[in-house]
């Protein structure tokens, strides 16, 4: 997993851990899109003190996505509301991360999907 | 006048808040303090500090849950104290509240922490190590039971 670049104050490091950047990351961009935190899933990437973010969600889960049977006949016009916003919500989410972290985000990419594939929960 | 004896100072580090001594010696006497007490000194710091929801890591979080249960509460969860030559370098494994700014919060931390030990043990704190572990969301369920999205 991508490490988290940590900031040496002079009086010691502050290091953010994946986990809470990727929490936190959730909790940010789940705000903008209008859904809850454990419907949006993040990664994390990059090196040389920046981060790059994916956030993924479901199509349906956006408000006003609809369900899955909707989701198709729908999915022009939510297509259109999102990307006449996205830019909008990647900037905000870029800006609140940096500010809510202090690590420096160099993109954002948001990816929608139609299905959820269900993983095997891992411990960690 | 009191003062540090580095000649009675432990040369080796402590990888936790076990009792190795942090001796103090003046003409009539020494005070030790044990690297567990400031350990605690620390964890009360901490409880003042707006945004920490808690300390430590995972497990050390849920043998904290078990030691509430038997009514001991550990003080110095998720802190690591180190003293070296009369210095001590403190280690924070820390839960943040959302949405607070992390890097103010560890600031905060860093901070409370010196001003802890340097007002009430007397020795010198140059560096305290802040880890955000984890963050604590208000409306986080006990357990996701949602699968994440690929």
């Amino acid at each position: 997993m991508t490490s988290v670049p940590s900031i040496d104050t002079g009086r010691g490091l502050t290091q953010v851990s994946s986990r809470a950047m990727t929490l936190l990351v959730s909790a940010v961009a789940a705000e903008a899109l209008g859904v809850s935190p454990s419907q949006v899933s993040v990664d994390l990437a990059g090196d040389d003190g920046a981060l790059d973010l994916t956030v993924r969600l479901l199509l349906a889960d956006l408000p006003g996505g609809g369900d899955d049977t909707e989701a198709g006949t729908d999915s022009d016009s939510d297509s259109d509301d999102l990307q006449a916003g996205a830019d909008e919500t990647r900037q905000h989410i870029r800006d609140t991360v940096s500010e809510l972290t202090g690590v420096r985000i160099t993109d954002v990419t948001i990816r929608l999907t139609k299905t959820r594939l269900r993983l095997p929960l891992l411990g960690g | 006048m009191t003062g540090i004896s580095p000649s009675t100072f432990p040369t080796s580090s402590t990888g936790g808040p076990e009792d190795t001594p942090a001796p103090v010696s003046d003409a009539r006497g020494t005070t030790v303090i044990n690297t567990s007490v400031i350990a605690k000194l620390v964890g009360l710091a901490l409880r003042d500090v707006p945004g920490v929801h808690a300390l430590g890591g995972t497990a050390a979080r849920a043998l904290g849950a078990i030691r509430e249960a038997l009514t001991t509460t550990d003080r110095s969860q998720g802190v690591s104290v180190q003293v070296d030559e009369g210095q001590v370098t403190v280690d924070l494994s820390i839960v943040a509240e959302y949405p607070v700014p992390l890097q103010q919060l560890a600031d905060d931390a860093r901070k409370a922490v010196i001003l802890a030990i340097e007002t009430l043990a007397g020795l010198q704190v140059p560096a305290v190590n802040v880890t955000i572990n984890d963050v604590h969301l208000p409306e986080e369920p006990a357990e996701a039971d949602e699968a994440p999205v690929q």
